[in-house]
């Protein structure tokens, strides 16, 4: 178990038996007191994407403890789907680095593929919106990249293999000015290292 | 500035008046010797100067060029006239100036420049005072003659008169050896052991054809390599005259913008900034621009070159380039002079470099997984980093010196998202520059502190992009542009102009701003110039 998750996991049950706490009083007060909903259902999100990521873990485990009774010779092919699924990109929020549900989601996806071929290595490239500063943005590249690098080691992969760079906003995914071209562009891409 | 003009305009009054002379621009008596006063002209107005015309071939451009750069210092107004009347105004040979004709336009000052042999021969005459008041020479070289017409001519001259006399060394060479083939010899037969003589008429119609072949085949051979060495003697030199010629147009427009300076200096007591250059980064490439927008030319090819900074002796630039393929980003130097680069430091990510007033050392931000921090590398041994900050996690980038060389304001995203910050050159004493509301998004980087040290030049977000300055004494920040998106500051040498990148005109581009006045100028022409960094004054070009 991960030390960041056992913590969230003590902070989920105090925040989880506070809540639980402040329903009684409130009848007894003239103005009910009002809870905090949004951050519930979100620590719930994250609850759930705790025990998703144990499952991914465990399966992650599973395929490698199968790879290794299968014999220390796994250089099987890597599948167009896996392929697929690897080079799926991730995507953040303005000025964020911290990951999504769905990047968390996909970053589960992609870590059993990479136990599975123990030669294989990847490269994280991070990116963002053409906004800002350009320099401040390389910077905001690689902490993305950084943060992506650092759940899928927490699946179980080891750094040696994932290799991070950022190119700030000088690679753009898609060229506008739009909130639509922005959010594309806030990313992380990953690649197979030939 | 214009205060302390103004004061010096007042005490040269009242010291005119008392000793009952007339006022006087370069009365330095009483000064420190190489400061001086400038005329005298009414405060919040900038004088009123005349360029006469200049009698030489490249009078008319000299001309041009030092009241563009009057222009655009911001201090002096280069009265235009037409042709007429500077004609009525200019004196007879061995004549002096109508001084109150000038003084009825409202001109403060004339400006002469004479042709001499080496340059030109500059004169500044107050007009109130009616009288020249100061005055000196100045060396420009002249701009070498085109060469390129003549030159392929001369080398095949040259390359066929050589050749031809390679070939009848050669040719004599051969004609001994089938000489010497021709004669019988005697040779010892070794089954009828004694010695017979061989038929030479055999041995002399092969060694013959041996010849004529070896002769046909080395001609070929020479006459293919022959013209190929013209070829690219040809263009080397062709290359190298071309590259000459825009050296030398470049120092003598360099040489005039000297000359705007120095005159400006003479009129307001403060030396202009036409003599500098603005480096950007436009497409990848890093460039380089005159401070009026001429010269425009490349430092680098191909890559992608970002956050130029300058060498204090105005000769190097070093910049973050990209490696290809995952490689990160390396520093590299460039010397203007030779266009020889040079790595400093690993891989990883390395960006925003700037050198410390001696040169000495190179102040850039590191990425790693654990943040992006700021570090301190010795330029002639790189293996020696000194760790400035110390982020923990954070992002600090774009450190730029305090003039005393003390202290380095830069952006950190400590508090969130990115602000300004100052510290101690030892990496101590960190202090928060840029006040901000906690919970308030606030967004402030790309510094520049400005050469007088009273300021510190920012971006920051209100919704969009604008240019704003910080005053160190009283954290009173001041919003300067507010037209399109404005990025990236830097001050110009005077500490009274920025380069920045606006969209104010369409496309990015890298636009001057006078701090004082407001005014805009375009200084670039390709779209996506940004990252723009001005010159310490060119002192030798």
């Amino acid at each position: 178990m991960l030390p960041t998750a056992r913590v969230l996991g003590v902070v989920l049950v105090i925040a989880v038996a506070a809540a639980g706490c402040s329903k009684k009083p409130a009848a007894s007060r003239p103005f009910p007191r009002r809870i905090n909903t949004d951050s519930l259902v979100r620590e719930q999100a994250r609850l759930d994407s705790l025990a998703r990521a144990d499952a991914a873990r465990s399966a992650a485990a599973a395929a490698a403890a199968a790879a290794a009774a299968a014999g220390p010779a796994t250089a099987a092919p890597v599948t167009g789907s896996e392929r697929t699924t690897l080079a799926a990109t991730i995507y953040f929020d303005l000025d964020e680095s911290s990951l999504s549900d769905e990047s968390r989601a996909a970053l589960e996806a992609k870590a059993p593929i990479i136990i599975r071929h123990s030669s294989m290595r990847v490269r994280i490239t991070g990116h963002t919106d053409s906004r800002g500063s350009d320099e401040y943005n390389l910077a905001l590249g690689l902490r993305r990249a950084a943060e992506a690098k650092r759940y899928l080691a927490a699946l179980g992969i080891d750094e040696s293999r994932i290799e991070i760079v950022t190119m700030g906003e000088e690679r753009p995914a898609v060229q506008g000015n739009t909130e639509e071209a922005y959010a594309l562009n806030r990313r992380a891409q990953f690649e197979i290292i030939p | 500035m214009m205060h302390r003009i103004f004061t010096a305009a007042i005490f040269l009054g009242v010291a005119a008046t008392a000793i009952g002379t007339t006022a006087c621009g370069q009365d330095t008596a009483q000064v420190r010797p190489g400061v001086r006063l400038g005329l005298s002209y009414p405060r919040g107005t900038t004088p009123k100067v005349i360029v006469m015309p200049v009698d030489s071939t490249a009078g008319d451009s000299v001309r041009a060029m030092i009241q563009r750069d009057f222009d655009y210092s911001d201090r002096i107004s280069p009265l235009i006239l037409d042709d007429a009347t500077l004609a009525g105004l200019t004196p007879a040979a061995g004549q002096s100036f109508n001084y109150s004709a000038f003084a009825s336009l409202g001109v403060a000052a004339i400006v002469q420049a004479k042709k001499t042999a080496a340059g030109y021969s500059v004169s500044l005459y107050d007009v109130s005072a009616a009288r020249k008041v100061d005055g000196r020479d100045f060396r420009i070289s002249e701009i070498p003659a085109n060469r390129d017409a003549n030159l392929v001519d001369s080398i095949t001259t040259a390359t066929t008169f050589r050749e031809k006399a390679i070939r009848d060394s050669i040719y004599r060479t051969l004609k001994t050896r089938s000489d010497i083939m021709r004669r019988p010899r005697l040779t010892k037969d070794p089954r009828q052991r004694r010695f017979v003589v061989r038929d030479s008429l055999r041995r002399d119609s092969a060694a013959v054809a041996y010849l004529k072949r070896g002769l046909t085949r080395w001609e070929d051979d020479r006459r293919d390599s022959v013209s190929a060495s013209i070829r690219s003697t040809a263009g080397r030199l062709a290359r190298e005259d071309s590259t000459n010629r825009i050296a030398a147009a470049d120092a003598q427009r360099m040489g005039v913008h000297h000359i705007s300076d120095e005159v400006e200096r003479w009129i307001t007591g403060k030396s202009g900034i036409a003599a500098t250059r603005v480096a950007y980064s436009q497409g990848g490439v890093i460039r380089i621009v005159d401070s009026d927008g001429a010269n425009d030319r490349p430092l680098t090819r191909g890559g992608l070159a970002m956050s130029p900074a300058w060498h204090p002796n105005g000769q190097k630039i070093i910049y973050s380039k990209f490696v290809a393929a995952g490689g990160g980003t390396q520093l590299e130097e460039a010397e203007l002079a030779t266009g020889r680069t040079r790595t400093i430091g690993g891989g990883g990510l390395n960006i925003t470099p700037v050198y410390s007033h001696d040169g000495q050392y190179v102040v850039y931000a590191s990425g790693s997984e654990s943040g992006t921090d700021l570090m301190m590398v010795n330029v002639q041994d790189p293996s020696v980093v000194q760790r400035l900050t110390f982020g923990r996690g954070s992002d600090n980038g774009s450190p730029t010196f305090s003039p005393d060389g003390r202290q380095i304001a830069f952006f950190s995203s400590r508090s969130k998202f990115p602000q300004i910050y100052t510290m101690d050159v030892d990496g101590t004493n960190v202090q928060l520059l840029t006040p901000f509301t906690p919970g308030i998004r606030s967004y402030r980087a790309a510094p520049d502190w400005s050469p007088d040290g009273r300021a510190v030049a920012y971006e920051q977000q209100n919704g969009d992009f604008q240019v704003w300055m910080i005053n160190i004494r009283d954290k009173e920040p001041r919003k300067l542009t507010s037209e399109g998106e404005n990025e990236g500051p830097s001050w110009s040498p005077d500490g009274r102009h920025l380069a920045l990148s606006s969209t104010r005109g369409g496309s990015k581009q890298i636009w001057v701003l006078d701090t004082e006045s407001g005014r805009f100028r375009q200084l670039t022409r390709y779209a996506g110039a940004r990252l723009s960094a001005w010159s310490p004054m060119i002192l030798n070009p």
